[in-house]
């Protein structure tokens, strides 16, 4: 059983670096693998290749990649914590909620000089966004739980209303605010990778890497826990305290990736799933490979985003919806066929 | 195996909601005994059960395990000593059957990868279910599904205790581990509970068929609207009397050749018997 998963690793290893290298090369600009690789350590001949890709390329890739891998791994958490093949940040509406606080902060944050003194700029948005996905969190575990269980049909009704007030109030915001509002709602509710640059990286993206690495560790824990939270109970797991860690860290990867890039949708739903089909539920294996296809899925979709209307720069979120769509109607007829889509008992 | 170790819950009581679900309840799990739970539908068997398995706590009373409060030990060290089945399955991620009863391992001393898949294979092939291994969990039917939860439960007690433990008794705690199973298999997993009793398994049943306790059992308790209304050997706990008082069933016991234990007959009482009990 060791070896296929470290072949699967490998091969997916190997496609996130061609990606990841398709994605430096590309561009209106095109450059040529052995430019590419004496700009990455430092010995451009040309100037202008190393500034697009050191200032321009690069950071965006990186960007795709982590925030990609995070969606993905708190994707398969998700799943895994809810028992609830359906759960993803974007579905059950906590991307869409910290992407609301995100626009709250930046049109009525002026609003809150004192505190925003206190807090340094660099930090409000991502603490703000962290705190939008915690409460949409507690509020959507609050709302689908009926006595202990945790109804699908519910928990996707709870995200369809907190998306569509989310949705609504961003637009609102937006409205109210400065003439380019309506750009900016689009890109806080699509999401895009072309706006951070190497400064908010630097903040942020090591709490998106810590969530990465952290997450598979609760694998094991994450197998038994499918059993039921009592069963789990009964083979010696806290599950209270193995909910709130999970929950936790996959809250710190959606909010970290909100601040970073906007809501960007379905990538926690497909990511997981399709390696879901290569290797089973086995979260051992789920969350690793999740996390390298999630991060080639993204960065693939970044390049196909910026280069199919050039000039144009579509919203990332607009590529991965039109994808992952059509992914979650497969998806739901498969479920309703195979009766998973009843309650998952306590 | 030191002498006087058991699993014991005693004088336990508990309330939700105001209501009294169980009131003073002794019960001791004894290693090498297959101890069977009997009573009607809300008598407070499950429930017992749940505060055995350190699941709920008492309102009074205690449960000890292994000679040490039940809360004294760490949820892993409990996991180590007992495992429970329960009555309901939960599972609905799909997983191949062998990987269903690995889980079983987690809190597990582990040992070397081929004597962990000993412990697996040796504990489906006791549920008959050698043949399920590699098939895929939520494809198998209701009584193949109770099958590999026993063995998983079975796993949970294969292999060596951490030295910590040494060498302390084990137990096993079964949720109506009869129902869904067909005639057979009824019998099959009793007979699998008396001999993983007499391998030094403390077992506990909870069972709804008092002919399937008598043949089986070493002790029974028999509890009816939260308290213990009989208990001890089969013989001395299932008679026409208490099965009257716990069911409102009127039973005959059959003698059964080359045997001492009785068949259990049961019909529902005539309305002049039921006035006699109520009485």
């Amino acid at each position: 059983m060791a070896r296929p998963a470290r072949a699967l690793y490998a091969a997916l290893a190997v496609a996130m670096i061609l990606i990841a290298a398709a994605a430096l090369a590309s561009g209106p600009l095109t450059i040529a693998p052995v430019e590419l690789l004496r700009a990455l350590v430092g010995g451009a001949t040309d100037e202008g290749v190393a500034q697009t890709v050191l200032q321009l390329r690069l950071p965006r890739v990186l960007l795709g990649l982590l925030v990609g891998a995070a969606l993905a791994v708190s994707g398969a958490a998700m799943q895994g914590v809810f028992r609830n093949p359906l759960a993803e940040p974007g579905l059950i509406g906590v991307s869409s909620g910290a992407a609301l606080a995100a626009v709250a902060l930046i049109v009525l944050g002026h609003r809150f000089e004192g505190l925003m003194r206190i807090v340094p700029q660099a930090a409000a948005l991502p603490l703000v966004t962290f705190g939008g996905a915690v409460l949409t969190c507690a509020l959507v575990m609050r709302l689908a739980r009926v006595n202990g269980l945790t109804h699908s049909a519910t928990l996707l009704l709870a995200g369809l209303a907190i998306n569509a007030i989310a949705g609504g109030a961003i637009g609102l915001l937006s409205y109210v605010a400065a003439d380019d509002a309506l750009r900016t709602a689009t890109y806080w509710m699509f999401g895009s990778l072309g706006r951070a640059g190497w400064g908010e990286i630097a903040v942020v993206g090591p709490f998106l890497l810590l969530s990465i690495l952290l997450l598979p560790r609760y694998a094991a824990e994450l197998n038994v826990l499918q059993l039921g939270e009592t069963e789990a109970g009964y083979l010696g797991i806290d599950v209270e305290r193995l909910k709130r860690r999970l929950m936790a860290w996959a809250l710190v990867a959606v909010g970290g990736s909100v601040a970073l890039a906007g809501a960007i949708g379905f990538i926690g739903l497909i990511a997981p799933h399709l390696v879901r089909l290569l290797v089973g539920n086995d979260q051992r294996r789920l969350m690793p490979a999740s996390a390298l296809l999630g991060a080639s899925l993204l960065t693939l979709a970044d390049l196909v985003a910026r280069t199919v209307a050039t000039p144009a720069d579509l919203p990332i979120g607009i590529l991965t919806a039109l994808i992952g769509g059509p992914f979650f109607m497969i998806l739901l007829l498969r479920l309703r066929s195979d009766g998973s889509l009843r309650y998952a008992r306590q | 195996m030191s002498a006087g170790l058991a699993l014991e819950g005693r004088s336990l009581g508990l309330d939700r909601d105001g209501r009294r679900l169980l009131d003073d309840v002794s019960l001791r799990l004894a290693p090498g005994q297959l101890h069977v739970l009997l009573g009607a539908n809300g008598a407070g068997k499950s429930t017992l059960l749940r505060l055995l398995a350190g699941e709920l706590r008492p309102n009074r009373g205690t449960v000890e395990l292994n000679g040490r409060a039940l809360r004294n030990w760490t949820p892993r060290e409990c996991a180590c000593q007992r495992a429970v089945m329960s009555q309901f399955d939960a599972l609905q991620a799909d997983f191949q059957v062998a990987d269903v009863v690995a889980l079983g391992r987690y809190p597990c001393w582990r040992q070397t990868v081929g004597e962990e898949a000993a412990v697996i294979d040796a504990a489906l092939s006791a549920v008959d279910a050698g043949s399920l291994a590699a098939r895929s969990y939520l494809s198998l039917s209701g009584g193949e599904r109770r099958r590999v939860q026993l063995a998983r439960s079975l796993a949970q007690l294969g292999g060596p205790l951490p030295p910590t433990l040494g060498n302390l008794p084990r137990y096993l705690l079964l949720d109506e581990p009869t129902a869904g199973l067909d005639l057979a298999h009824r019998h099959a997993a009793l007979k699998l509970a008396r001999a993983l009793a007499a391998e030094g398994l403390g077992v506990l049943a909870i069972l709804h068929d008092p002919d399937l306790a008598m043949r089986y059992a070493d002790q029974i308790t028999l509890l009816s609207a939260g308290r213990v209304l009989a208990q001890g050997s089969p013989q001395q706990t299932l008679t026409t009397a208490t099965l009257a008082a716990a069911y409102s069933i009127h039973a005959e016991f059959l003698p059964q050749p080359g045997s001492d234990r009785p068949a259990v007959i049961v019909r529902p009482l005539d309305s002049h018997e039921e006035s006699s009990v109520s009485e």
